[in-house]
């Protein structure tokens, strides 16, 4: 993490994880969210898609917000659990990935499914005409396939109470992963 | 980025030897494969069994690799891990590939290098 200019600061069920908006940063900070995750009981289907969307919403903002000239990215993510059992639970030694390491969150985390809120900030431009793409799917005609156009599909697919707004120069995004869209996707 | 190739057969099955096919290295592996995909063979098979991630940018370079192939050859793609079925899925790419849950029977390999 040297150099890389990241810092985390943890709450309780939150977190705060500001970066550089590059690639790598991007990733690393990708990696940092999904294990404070898993520290936290998240489930792995959960944790999967969460890193998806945050993903794609952090791409745009490195690509379109500072049109790949690099800046800083703010995000606070928020976890709640949800009352009542979640069917098909992954238990959390799935995925340990070769064991030792870091210790395992309390099991009692495992049997709900955890609301998974994010806001990220950015200080680059604004939105072309202040709203948030539609994201439909680009269609795909035989000979002519799309290379692009995936990303706010995936954001649309994934994300609900999607909000957003611009303050002093800094765009918001507010977003969150709710059950109802997860077991749709089942 | 790392990537592995061996022919096997008249399929070329290349595996990516990375976790992530994300923005920080999809241009790179769109001209890795650019290079690879060259080679004789009818078939090639990603073998993605290595890759637990894949985002938009890695699928539209994916996507891109398929484009680069002269007609009547296939990019064909295998061993898919849950998150990359679950994105390949999503976005209805999984009926633009011909998809193998694993590497299919092949004759054994007759040459490699590293990519």
């Amino acid at each position: 993490m040297a150099g890389s200019g990241m810092a985390g600061q943890e709450a309780a069920g939150n977190l705060r994880l500001d970066f550089a908006a590059d690639p790598m940063a991007v990733r690393r900070a990708l990696q940092f969210v999904v294990e404070a995750l898993e520290d936290r009981g998240v489930a792995a289907d959960d944790r999967a898609l969460a890193e998806v969307l945050l993903a794609e919403v952090l791409n745009n903002v490195v690509e379109h917000a500072y049109d790949r000239r690099g800046g800083w990215i703010e995000i606070e993510l928020s976890v709640s659990c949800l009352p009542g059992p979640m069917p098909g639970v992954v238990p959390a030694a799935v995925t340990a990935g070769g064991g030792g390491g870091r210790p395992v969150a309390p099991a009692v985390a495992q049997s709900s499914r955890a609301e998974l809120g994010f806001v990220v900030y950015d200080w680059g431009r604004a939105l072309p005409g202040g709203t948030l793409p539609d994201g439909r799917l680009p269609p795909i005609a035989a000979g002519e396939l799309p290379e692009g156009g995936f990303g706010w599909y995936l954001i649309r697919a994934l994300a609900s109470d999607l909000n957003h707004g611009r303050e002093g120069g800094r765009n918001w995004l507010r977003f969150s992963l709710v059950q109802e869209q997860r077991a749709a996707l089942g | 980025m790392k990537l592995r190739t061996e022919l096997r057969g008249t399929a070329l099955v290349i595996r990516v030897e990375e976790r992530r096919i994300d923005a920080a290295v999809a241009i790179r592996f769109k001209d890795l494969m650019r290079d690879l995909v060259e080679a004789r063979a009818d078939r090639i098979i990603l073998d993605l069994g290595q890759v637990e991630f894949l985002d938009s940018s890695g699928l539209g370079a994916v996507v891109a690799v398929r484009k680069m192939l002269s007609p009547g050859r296939q990019l064909e793609l295998a061993a898919m891990t849950p998150t990359v079925a679950r994105v390949l899925a999503l976005t209805r790419m999984d009926s633009v590939f011909p998809l193998h849950a694993q590497i299919p029977d092949l004759p054994g390999p007759t040459a490699h290098h590293a990519g």
